[in-house]
């Protein structure tokens, strides 16, 4: 008897006290910041990083939160611009390009150090390049560098071929009517100083077979013709020699590309190319980035690394930007979880944290902080790639019948921070390429016979899909105030999703979609991506994979290049030669819009095929406290901390601002403006010496 | 559970039992509690989709532009208002109820039968037999569990699924959910690792009572080892047993809302209480609900789990008496 | 008893190889890698990574080359976080483990004998019935629940404690000890409670009693002893999963002990880092468990090892 009463008394106070505890977190919110809000008073940054680093090593790790915090200790050639993420001088104080678009001549300044003291020459850059592709570090970024002349083949352990009399084999001399035996023939493109291996480079590309016997046989038994050319040759292994960089003088460094890439640049500025220190990394192995023997070529030097706790960079007086490095100190932390950082953001103990960081649950809430929460497009999509190799997802209507039965404005909707994507490429990230994708998409539409209507109704369009999931076998037949599909072989399709709260969502959403409009009920199968990646990768599912891709660089051939090559990483089994082709033939154009066009054209190839579901282009999702400014919102969340300061007059705070990309902030405009000036210079002299040439022929 | 000892003692020691037990107040409103709630997980679901139409997977997409597929607070349709995808919260904690009270139950008969049979016998053996089984136990304990479950669900998950571990998936669950097979595979392997404890708790207790009079008195007049073991013995160290088994709920639930945490548990869109408190948990300070239904439920569960354990030791205990 | 604890201190090496071996057995048959990635690798680079690593040997030339080092102590270094050799490791994040789940144990084991003895000596009694609630309640709400309430009430409500982070000196430990103490001290109390329900009823303490001892006497000094070996039994594995660190504890409040690194590795299948603190653990927890069994002895003299 008692002992109920006191039961039930317990009861009833534990529901009290947690009502009380909610009612007394939920009415603080009207306050017009985010948590405790007080700009430090010493020029320190505390940023949460995301997960801990694999490895402070520029070259080896591959995520995003291992590139946050290795900016801040190595410098490259180029940086990223803090709001467009477009390379400006770095190591290099300006640079040229070849008017053919294969190669890249950088002039490095003087005073560039490392934290040692050591200047940083042309030849670090020749170091740490070949590195980042020697078979031996097995850099999973390797493949950045791919459009560097003989990278590939070298990074995957190929040989040139060599007859008797010393002569390489070519890739033109395969071509019908060659002349093997003939000297190669060398346009030299008076590219910058003219050396023997300038000259070697600019020779016709060599043919490359893999040194190793059991996959060279493989690849010759599928090409006659290259048996027979290189019967009785020499194989000469590639060697990191051979790679088109190369050192001219201290201050003069030269890339060669297999052909033009326009990217190519930009892509500089990626940890990947960031310098390293030749005698510490050949000196103490694996071990020469812990903060004992580290030595830094960034504006940071490393103090301390606590794994799973904190890394603290500080500032390197004897870099040579110093004067324009405005954080003495920056403390990464390394955690994921949202609720965590949120705590600590509330409690005024972080000053800022990387992307998709608020919770969903969050966001309504958190908005209302204008100048903290920051949602702006990335450069990330989110898609369901589809087993093509399998039934019934082997059937293009099928496929499509899919893809139209989900509403992405609402998925969008409820994802909150996304926008629905119906195309393969980001929507609103490249604008000169989408206008390009619009003018070619209007032809190949008139071509193919599809109406334009039906073709914007891609974003949801369910009669659609259930016509054509009729018309691929499959009837959907009304059933009470929904649909059945009794037809569809429900235990043959299955969407596989790697662990995570947003593609938990996400997946539950589209379940209920397609139960919604087509009457089926696709099971969920959620694994650790351990797990999950060897069996998307072997093709090893049937029905649909989610995926993800953050662009490498600010170009859409970033995620076009996704389904390119037979052994693709798209989990689609899908490949066609034709679109090889067609992302071959833009990349040897110069002319940007006409390259745009060719690439928009194999967009609409994959596009028209059905071979994943589009679904959303992300949201960048992240808090920083008013105080901190030069922290901008890029597409890639990659951030060159040099421009990041603390401002300590509230007035100066921002203060509703509408687009923090528009607006402008002099301190970093001029600080930009001072470092993109040696590039202008040389631009300006190029253009006054070209229009003096030509002004002399006349 | 509270049925299940019930029936294996059908005798007048049972009746004698059942007739203590519902004197003590507390063990019936347990009981009570835990039959309703057994009764609404199982029907629940069914109810509420006659009802109202509304399932645990329910997305309201289809509505309007989507407007529905939000959280509200608790109101006449969604008593326990509508979590983040604007489905029913009601309907999930009832179809969560079912998986985290099945985790329990089969957890718990497991430590109860191969933990208490391996404690006891390795206790009263003693001597070389007993070091080899509890090092065995030790073993296995130092084995890392979720490496064990990511090799289960690979090697038997997925298209290898076993095809009995299926059927009972669609006789639990209905049409054929390859996500409920794994959930199923899932009990397995927290079986396997709930006895441990259990075993070394008995075997504590079994060591200092195997030298007590009436153990040596039924010794002396020839009870056979078994039966000294399993009618002598294991009665007699019943309460830690029995306390040992309502405190190993709990925590296997806790271990299944850990492993779905980690992406090796309940697949979605089916969920425990444990996933939907840890759901719940990250929306606390916005939408209380999400936590608190499937909290207070949960404990509610728990809570009279632990009366009815309690008033079930006091009622089986062979030497019950007041002081 | 001095030969009881040589022997069984001697059996807890080849028990651990034991572990190891079956952990071993575990990974190879785990799908995946600690190198696939997204990206495909070239053929030539995934057949440097093997080499490397000898992956591309028989599995009985792996698994030796990988006992001969265990055996030498060298763990060799973590696959993942590259250049970090596993004893550093487990030597720099074992600490922050420890520290916590001793304190928390410490607490708990205060809390809850203290709750539970009480609770049975009243048996039956309002302090009996709310202790015990308290104790369920501890129970019922999973850590990762109690954390963030914690949180929410003291660190962003009242705020006097850290929401997370290590290293702001004791104020930082207060609530994840708490946090990770509950559902110990739970425990603790509901088996002391148990345990000496059991006890008090038992021949001895009835001839103590029939003595004429005081009651406190023949609670403290002959109940207590026996009627808490269900709490020592519990303590063995309790105390080296404590010690280990819980990740939910560690995620929550950001602490970067060994709990959270043991699980990032099994994802990662880091495989010299899992063998590591596996080996680890297993001895840890076999020392505890010797402990234990030599306790029993202790605290019951009718058991005996011979």
């Amino acid at each position: 008897m008692k002992g109920i009463r006191s039961s039930k008394f317990q009861f009833g106070l534990a529901i009290a006290v947690l009502a009380s505890f909610i009612s007394g977190c939920t009415s603080s919110a009207s306050s017009k910041y985010f948590g405790q809000t007080a700009a430090p008073r010493e020029n320190v940054l505390k940023y949460v990083s995301g997960s801990e680093p694999q490895s402070l090593d520029p070259q080896v790790p591959t995520g995003q939160p291992e590139a946050r915090v290795i900016m801040a200790f190595f410098d490259g050639l180029v940086e990223y611009h803090p709001k467009s993420m477009e390379a400006i001088p770095a190591i290099a104080e300006s640079w040229e390009v070849s008017d053919d678009g294969t190669e890249y001549l950088f002039h490095l300044r003087k005073n560039a150090k490392f934290s040692n003291g050591d200047p940083v020459k042309a030849g670090d850059f020749v170091y740490t390049f070949r590195r980042a592709l020697s078979p031996e570090l097995a850099a999973e970024n390797a493949y950045l560098a791919y459009y560097v002349k003989y990278a590939e083949p070298y990074n995957s352990g190929q040989s040139f071929v060599k007859d008797k009399n010393g002569h390489f084999l070519h890739e033109s001399d395969l071509e019908p009517g060659a002349d093997p035996a003939a000297e190669a023939p060398v346009k030299p493109d008076n590219f910058g100083a003219d050396t023997e291996f300038h000259r070697k480079l600019d020779e016709p590309m060599r043919v490359t077979v893999p040194s190793d016997e059991k996959s060279r046989n493989t690849l010759l038994e599928k090409n006659p013709k290259l048996k027979a050319a290189i019967a009785g040759k020499e194989l000469v292994p590639i060697k990191a020699e051979d790679i088109g960089y190369e050192a001219i003088d201290d201050h003069t460094f030269r890339i060669k590309l297999v052909q033009p890439a326009p990217y190519f640049l930009g892509l500089l500025a990626h940890q990947y190319f960031r310098v390293v220190h030749p005698p510490t990394v050949e000196k103490f192995g694996s071990q020469w980035t812990k903060p004992e023997n580290i030595v830094t070529s960034g504006a940071y030097l490393l103090q301390a690394h606590r794994p799973y706790d904190e890394i603290i960079a500080v500032k390197d007086p004897s870099y040579w930007d110093a004067a324009n490095v405005h954080l003495d100190r920056i403390e990464f932390y390394p955690l994921d979880e949202q609720t965590t950082m949120l705590n600590l953001y509330k409690a005024g103990r972080i000053d800022a944290t990387y992307n998709h960081t608020v919770p969903s649950g969050w966001i309504e809430s958190v908005k209302q902080y204008k100048d903290e929460y920051l949602l702006f497009p990335e450069a990330s999509i989110e898609y369901y790639a589809m087993n093509t190799t399998r039934a019934p997802m082997n059937d293009i209507k099928v496929r499509q019948a899919f893809a139209l039965a989900v509403d992405r404005e609402a998925l969008a909707k409820f994802r909150k921070t996304v926008k629905p994507l119906v195309d393969f490429t980001p929507e609103g990230i490249f604008p000169r390429y989408e206008r390009a994708r619009t003018k070619v998409y209007g032809e190949l539409l008139k071509k193919n016979n599809i109406a334009p209507e039906q073709w914007k109704q891609r974003i949801f369009d369910a009669d659609r899909a259930r016509k054509l999931l009729g018309e691929a076998g499959f009837p959907v037949q009304k059933q009470g105030n929904g649909w059945a599909c009794p037809t569809f072989p429900f235990d043959k399709v299955n969407v596989m999703y790697n662990t995570s709260e947003s593609n938990k969502a996400i997946a539950e959403f589209l379940q209920a979609q397609w139960k919604q409009n087509l009457g089926i009920q696709v099971p969920l199968n959620n694994m650790e991506w351990k797990t999950f990646l060897p069996t998307t990768k072997a093709l090893d599912y049937s029905g649909f994979a989610r995926r993800g891709w953050v662009a490498d660089y600010m170009d859409p051939f970033t995620y076009l290049a996704l389904f390119y090559s037979a052994k693709n990483d798209s989990s689609t089994g899908w490949h066609d030669p034709k679109y090889d082709k067609l992302l071959d033939d833009a990349n040897k154009l110069n002319d940007p819009e006409a390259r745009f066009e060719k690439l928009a054209e194999a967009e609409f190839l994959v596009m028209s095929q059905q071979i994943v579901i589009p679904l959303s282009t992300s949201g960048t999702n992240w808090i920083k406290k008013p105080y901190v400014r030069g922290l901008y919102p890029n597409a890639g969340t990659v951030h060159a901390w040099k421009f990041v300061y603390i401002e300590r007059d509230p007035a100066k705070w921002d203060s509703n601002v509408d687009n923090i990309l528009k607006d402008e902030d002099s301190r970093v405009e001029q600080q930009i403006a001072q470092l993109m000036q040696s590039q202008l210079n040389l631009e300006k002299s190029r253009e006054l010496a070209k229009n003096g040439n030509t002004a002399a022929a006349e | 559970m509270a049925e299940n000892v019930e029936t294996i003692k059908g005798t007048s020691l049972g009746r004698d039992a059942w007739r203590r037990l519902l004197k003590n107040k507390l063990a019936v409103f347990g009981l009570v509690v835990m039959v309703l709630m057994i009764i609404a997980v199982t029907i629940g679901p069914l109810i509420i989709r006659l009802a109202t139409g509304l399932t645990a997977d329910y997305i309201p997409s289809d509505v309007g532009n989507g407007e529905l597929v939000s959280s509200f607070p608790p109101s006449a349709k969604h008593p326990m208002g509508t979590d983040e995808a604007g489905r029913d919260m009601l309907a999930r904690v009832l179809q969560g109820g079912r998986i985290s009270l099945m985790v329990g139950v089969i957890s718990t008969i497991v430590s109860l039968v191969v933990g208490v049979s391996y404690g006891a016998i390795a206790g009263y053996l003693g001597g070389r037999i007993d070091n080899i089984m509890m090092r065995i136990v030790d073993i296995i304990y130092a084995i890392p569990y979720i490496l064990i479950v990511i090799v289960l669900l690979s090697v038997f998950g997925g298209p290898n699924t076993p095809s009995w571990i299926k059927s009972m998936a669609e006789t639990f669950g209905g049409a054929g959910n390859q996500g409920l097979a794994q959930i199923f595979l899932l009990f397995f392997a927290l079986g396997l690792v709930s006895w441990l404890t259990m075993a070394r708790v008995v075997r504590g207790q079994i060591l200092s009572l195997k030298n007590q009079e009436f153990v040596l008195a039924a010794k002396a007049t020839g009870v056979s080892t078994p039966a000294i073991i399993f009618r002598h013995l294991v009665p007699n160290a019943l309460g830690p047993v029995i306390v040992y088994a309502t405190l190993t709920v709990p925590s296997v639930m806790l271990t299944e809302a850990f492993l779905s945490f980690l992406g090796i548990g309940v697949q979605a869109p089916f969920a425990s209480w444990g996933s939907l408190a840890a759901d719940g948990i990250k929306n606390i300070a916005v939408y209380p609900w999400q936590l608190l239904f499937p909290g207070i439920t949960m404990a509610l569960t728990l809570f009279s789990l632990n009366f009815l354990g309690d008033g079930l030791r006091d009622a089986l205990d062979p030497q019950t008496r007041k002081f | 008893m001095l030969n009881f604890i040589l022997r069984r201190l001697l059996i807890i090496v080849p028990m651990a190889l034991l572990v190891v071996t079956l952990t071993w057995g575990l990974i190879r048959m785990a799908p995946g890698n600690f190198y696939i990635s997204e990206r495909a690798l070239p053929p030539a680079v995934e057949q440097n990574i093997r080499e490397k690593y000898g992956l591309d040997k028989p599995w009985y030339q792996q698994y030796g080359m990988m006992m001969v080092n265990i055996i030498r102590l060298d763990f060799g270094e973590s696959l993942r976080y590259t250049g970090q050799s596993v004893n550093e490791i487990i030597y720099r994040h074992f600490p922050y483990s420890a520290t916590i789940g001793l304190l928390a144990y410490v607490l708990a084991l205060l809390i809850g004998l203290a709750a539970g003895l009480t609770a049975a000596l009243k048996q039956n009694s309002p302090f009996d019935y709310s202790s015990m609630g308290f104790a369920m309640l501890g129970l019922s709400v999973p850590n990762f629940v109690l954390g963030p309430i914690l949180v929410l009430v003291f660190s962003l409500w009242l705020f006097i404690l850290p929401p997370a982070r290590w290293g702001g000196g004791i104020s930082s430990l207060v609530l994840p000890v708490i946090t990770l103490a509950a559902i110990y001290m739970a425990y603790i109390a509901r088996l002391t409670r148990a345990g000496m329900l059991e006890v008090m009823r038992s021949d001895y303490i009835r001839t103590a009693r029939a003595k004429g001892l005081n009651e406190k006497t023949v609670l403290l000094k002959h109940g207590l002893r026996g009627g808490i070996i269900p709490v020592v039994s519990f303590t063995g594995p309790a105390l080296a999963s404590l010690l280990a660190g819980t990740v939910v504890v560690e995620k929550v409040f950001a602490i970067p002990g060994l709990g959270n690194i043991f699980i990032q590795s099994v994802l990662n299948r880091d495989e010299p880092l899992i063998l590591g603190i596996v080996a680890f653990l297993s001895i840890l927890i076999m020392i505890f468990n010797l402990v234990v069994d030599i306790s029993y002895g202790f605290l019951d003299p009718r058991i005996r090892y011979e």
